[in-house]
Order: structure tokens, then C-alpha cells, then sequence
């Protein structure tokens, strides 16, 4: 199993090169990455929807919470996705519930990250009493099902966008504190560890200059396919009425709004369920792929 | 083995300790003063409100507060309803057999159909129909599920007829939520069974076994599901979590009484003794079944015991 890497077919080039470059381990990722097909179409949708997040203004046709006198038109010419009850353009509320969701998906997985590596890092790194308890914290935490301690905290912070944040964030930093914390407690006791310790290295710089790089391709990949799961609780929190409050154009929102009217006008249901599905394909694909290409173990 | 069944039952002790002190104190924070809520709307003094208060306990530390609930829990008595007055106990005892008959339908097509299409796609690895399993596999976890929900409920109850609309205690109006919400979870399932088995038959003694003119259905059978099944099985614990998170979703969908939707009106109406005890009861059907999914793990793969 060590000698896999030796495996990967040489990367020297069928014209020699003026100037030769060493392969590089970053060489190796990326070519693994872009052989995946999958990979590039994730990298590709989510790139799409970064871009429609970030200039949701100038993309969207109509501003997304005003009223028109169309009410539920179905799509046509001048409303590619029809209009809600309000008569709202829906290309610009799902366009803009874009940057909603992307930025909710985000934040979380943020909160989660923090979260889980402080106490991951706690655990693996000291060990002993002190990682029993981190275990037992996270065991705690796993056996609530995510979506209902999502919706208690909702209920206690009120619903805003950092409680949703905070909500679905809680719910998914264990993934990251069991991560850190394996992979701390196999880290720690590499002779790199012991030789930085000897040189006089304290707990803290060991883990900041060597531990925590050492394990990183692995939190890249979780934090990537954490967001697609993000985005669908937030969601789930917005279809209870537990997340982002209309008028804002949340996608989870949108399709609770729109479940009033599912038989008269079902465009309403179609469009955010669609672009929910999209986005976390996505942040799957890409986050699969990166595994692909950062997993040696995969290589051959 | 013994050792270990010891030991895990004994690791879950603490668990269950915190999960009841966390669902305690989650209840406690939530905003809202419970007894402005009961009396809504009625008459009320300053003695009335503090009356109330004592004959609900709540002028007690919350520490005091704790131990009580907790002893009257052991005693099977969740406390009453603030909004409908009646015995937790009796409202969720009510309705969790139809939750637990949703939870357990799903779960069924999660292992049948995760589990087959996974091994399948496996032994046909690089096949059309390996592509097609994890294409459609990729975008099934990508759905968000109140969302195909309400599209099953619009196709295939409101149009095609096909299913009850209206969620009856019938055998039939159960199928089409634990089709939408074992599906789902049936493509989380075939995915991580599809990489299980690949891992497994590139193993060495697969490799033996097959030099040994074992023939490869024998190979697949015997030699490499039983080793591929314990990250599987172990998937099927932590997707319990998942599932019961996702009735929560299915039963509000389909509108369909359950601890789900029990939950989510009991968020709305601040009932706090309801949403104490669904959020306690369904940390603890997590706890054991993954006690029993480790417990099996160890019986089948005894390495486990000895870490």
C-alpha cells in the first residue's frame, strides 16, 4: 500500500521542456482533479453560482421583492420562472437567494470548522481525561438528529441568518471534531512531533506549525462536501418557517411559500428545489473530487 | 467480547447523562415565558401568574428543576402540555408508532435499495451501470427532501391518483413517504457501499482468493460483503440519525401525524415538556441503535473489540 504513489505515470512531458520543473505534489493534485470528469463539472457549477451570487444585482432582471400586478404568471418571455402570488419576479428571488444560500452554506461550515478543530484538536492532541471528555461531548452531539437541534436553536435565537449559521454549524461540527481528532492522535505520535518537542516546541506551535498542515487536505475536503449538506439543512430550516424570514428570497422559503400554491402554479416549488439541488451537487462533486485527487491512497 | 459490550454499554452512561442535561438546559434557554403563553388572552393578576408558576414548578433552580424532570422521566411521567393539557407521555406515545413505522419503512428501502444498487455498481465498476447508479445516486443526495416530497405528493397523489393524499393509519398511505424518504437515504447508502466493496475486493487475500480459482461470484459473496458490510452497517447507524431528522421533514410534507410534526408545532407554540421529550426520546433511540450497530460490528468483525 506505500508503494502506490510510485505508481502514478510519470508526468515528464513529450516535448522536453525549456525550463525543467521538479514534479511537484500540487502537480499531482491537480492533474488527478482535472482527469476527473465529475470533479470538473462540479468545479464548473459552482464557479457558475459563485459568479451569480456575487453579482446577483446586476443579473437579476427585476428587483426580487417587488410587486408586480402579474401574480402567479407562469414562466414566459418577460419572467423566464413566472412570478409568485405577490407578482415577484422568481429568476430574481432565486438569483439572489443564491447569495443566501451560499453564504448560509458557508458560514456554517465556518462555525463548524472552528468549533470542531479547537475541540478535535483538544482531544487528539492531550489526550488522556481530557479526550474522553471530547469524546463524549461529540458522542452527545451525534445522537441528536441534526435537523431537530437545527430547529431548537432556531426557536432559541429567533431566525435570523447567523442563527441559521450557528444552527446548522452546531449540527455538523462533530464531522470535524472526529476528523481532527483521529487524525491529531495519529499525528502526535510521529517522530516529527517527538523531534520538534525535543527542540524545546511547545503544544500550541507544534499543532499550528505541523500538526494542523499536516492534516489539511483532508479538512478541505470535508469542509467542501460539508457546505452541499449546509445548504440543505438551512434549507429545511427555511421549508419549516425556522430559518430566513420572507420577504427575504431564501430557496427553502421560498418553496414553503410556494407549497400554497403547488397545484395552480408548481413553477414555484420547481425552480428552488432546482437550484438547491444544483448547488449541492456541486459542492459534492468538487468536494469528491478533491478527495480523489488529495487521497494517495486512491492513486493508481 | 464480553469486555467490550461492557465497555461500549458502559460509554454510553455519560452520553446519555449529557444528552439529558443538554435537552434540559436547551428548553430552559428557549425565549418566551411559558405561562404568559398558557394564559394567553385571559385575565390574570400577579398572584394568579405566580400560582401558576409554582403549580408548574417553575419558580424551583433550574439545577432542582433538572433533577425532578429527570426522576419523573425515569418514572415514564414527561409532564403536561402547556398548550393542549394533556400528559406528554400519552401525546407522544400517540403518535410515535407512526413515526417509528415511517423511520423503519425508509430504513428498509435504504438498506434493500442502497445496499443492492451499491454492490451492483461495484462488481460492474466502470459499467453503464455503474455510471448511471452514481449519476442518479449523486443527484438523489443532492434533492432537497422536503422538496421531492412535495413533488412525490403532487404527482403521484394529487394527479395520478396513485396514493392517498390525506395521511391515514393505512399500509397505503404509508408507501409513498417512506419511498421518498428511504430513497434518499438509499443514496447515501449505495454510494459509500459502492467504495466499501471497491476497497475491499482490491484487497490482497481477495487478490489470493482469486488465484486460488475461487469463482468470482464466490469471491464477491463470501469473501468481500462481509468485510465491506461494516462500514455499511455502520453508515445504517448514524443514517437512523438522518431518518429521524428527515420524518421531521416527510410528515411535515405529507402532513402526517408523527413526533416530527409534533416537534415542529411544538417549536411554534412554545410547548417546552413536548419538544423536551421528542428531542430526548429520539437522541435515545440514536444512542441504542448504534450501541446494537457496534455491538454487531464487534460480533462480526472481532478486531473491532481489541482496538
Amino acid at each position: 500500500m506505500t508503494e502506490e504513489i510510485s505508481q502514478a505515470p510519470p508526468a515528464a512531458p513529450l516535448v522536453p521542456a525549456p525550463e525543467r520543473r521538479r514534479t511537484t505534489e500540487f502537480d499531482i493534485v491537480r492533474r488527478n482533479f482535472l482527469r476527473n470528469k465529475g470533479a470538473i463539472i462540479g468545479l464548473v457549477i459552482i464557479s457558475f453560482l459563485v459568479f451569480v451570487a456575487v453579482f446577483a444585482d446586476v443579473l437579476a432582471p427585476y428587483d426580487p421583492i417587488a410587486q408586480t400586478r402579474a401574480f402567479l404568471s407562469p414562466p414566459n418571455g418577460t419572467h423566464w420562472f413566472g412570478t409568485d402570488v405577490l407578482g415577484r419576479d422568481m429568476l430574481s428571488r432565486v438569483i439572489h437567494g443564491t447569495r443566501i444560500s451560499m453564504a448560509v452554506g458557508i458560514g456554517a461550515v465556518l462555525i463548524a470548522l472552528v468549533i470542531g478543530m479547537a475541540v478535535g484538536l483538544l482531544g487528539g492532541y492531550f489526550g488522556g481525561r481530557i479526550d474522553a471528555a471530547v469524546v463524549m461531548l461529540i458522542d452527545t452531539f451525534m445522537s441528536f438528529p441534526g435537523l431537530l437541534l437545527a430547529m431548537v436553536i432556531a426557536a432559541m435565537f429567533g431566525t435570523s441568518l447567523p442563527v441559521v449559521m450557528l444552527a446548522v454549524g452546531l449540527g455538523e461540527f462533530t464531522l470535524f471534531a472526529r476528523l481532527v481528532r483521529s487524525a491529531v492522535y495519529a499525528e502526535r505520535a510521529r517522530d516529527y512531533v517527538l523531534a520538534s518537542r525535543s527542540i524545546g516546541a511547545g503544544s500550541f506551535f507544534i499543532m499550528a506549525r505541523h500538526v494542523v498542515p499536516n492534516i489539511m487536505p483532508s479538512i478541505i475536503v470535508l469542509v467542501t462536501l460539508s457546505i452541499g449538506n449546509a445548504i440543505l439543512s438551512a434549507a429545511a430550516l427555511g421549508f419549516l418557517g425556522l430559518g430566513a424570514q420572507p420577504p427575504i428570497p431564501e430557496w427553502g422559503n421560498l418553496v414553503n411559500v410556494g407549497r400554497d400554491y403547488i397545484q395552480m402554479a408548481p413553477w414555484l416549488i420547481w425552480f428552488p428545489g432546482i437550484a438547491i439541488m444544483l448547488t449541492v451537487l456541486g459542492a459534492n462533486l468538487l468536494g469528491d473530487g478533491l478527495r480523489d485527487a488529495l487521497d494517495p491512497k486512491l492513486r493508481r | 467480547m464480553t469486555a467490550y459490550i461492557l465497555r461500549r454499554l458502559l460509554r454510553s452512561v455519560p452520553v446519555v447523562v449529557l444528552v439529558s442535561i443538554l435537552v434540559f438546559s436547551m428548553v430552559e434557554m428557549l425565549p418566551g415565558d411559558p405561562v404568559l403563553h398558557m394564559f394567553a388572552g385571559q385575565y390574570m393578576t400577579a398572584e394568579n401568574m405566580a400560582t401558576a408558576r409554582e403549580t408548574l414548578g417553575l419558580d424551583q433552580p433550574a439545577p432542582v428543576r433538572y433533577l425532578q424532570w429527570v426522576t419523573r422521566v425515569f418514572q415514564g411521567d414527561f409532564g403536561t402540555s402547556i398548550v393542549s393539557k394533556r400528559p406528554v407521555a400519552d401525546m407522544v406515545l400517540s403518535v410515535l408508532p407512526r413515526t417509528l413505522e415511517l423511520a423503519m419503512a425508509a430504513m428498509f428501502v435504504t438498506i434493500v435499495v442502497g445496499i443492492a444498487l451499491g454492490v451492483i455498481a461495484a462488481i460492474r465498476q466502470n459499467s453503464w451501470i455503474d455510471t448511471l447508479v452514481m449519476v442518479v445516486a449523486s443527484i438523489g443526495v443532492a434533492m432537497p427532501l422536503f422538496w421531492s416530497g412535495l413533488l412525490a405528493l403532487l404527482y403521484f397523489s394529487v394527479q395520478l391518483r396513485w396514493f392517498p393524499v390525506s395521511q391515514g393509519a393505512s399500509f397505503h398511505s404509508l408507501v409513498l413517504p417512506a419511498v421518498v424518504l428511504g430513497l434518499q437515504s438509499a443514496c447515501m447508502v449505495a454510494r459509500l457501499t459502492r467504495s466499501s466493496v471497491l476497497q475491499v475486493l482490491r484487497e490482497d487475500y481477495i487478490t489470493t482468493a482469486r488465484a486460488k480459482g475461487v469463482l468470482e461470484n464466490r469471491v464477491v459473496a463470501i469473501h468481500a460483503l462481509r468485510n465491506a458490510f461494516i462500514p455499511v452497517f455502520t453508515l445504517i447507524g448514524v443514517q437512523t440519525s438522518w431518518l429521524l431528522g428527515g420524518t421531521v421533514i416527510t410528515e411535515t410534507v405529507f402532513a402526517r401525524p408523527g413526533l416530527g410534526t409534533m416537534a415542529v408545532d411544538a417549536i411554534r407554540q412554545m410547548d417546552f415538556p413536548v419538544l423536551q421529550a421528542i428531542v430526548l426520546i429520539a437522541a435515545l433511540i440514536y444512542t441504542s441503535v448504534n450501541l446494537v450497530v457496534d455491538i454487531v460490528n464487534a460480533l462480526v468483525d472481532p478486531r473491532i473489540a481489541y482496538d
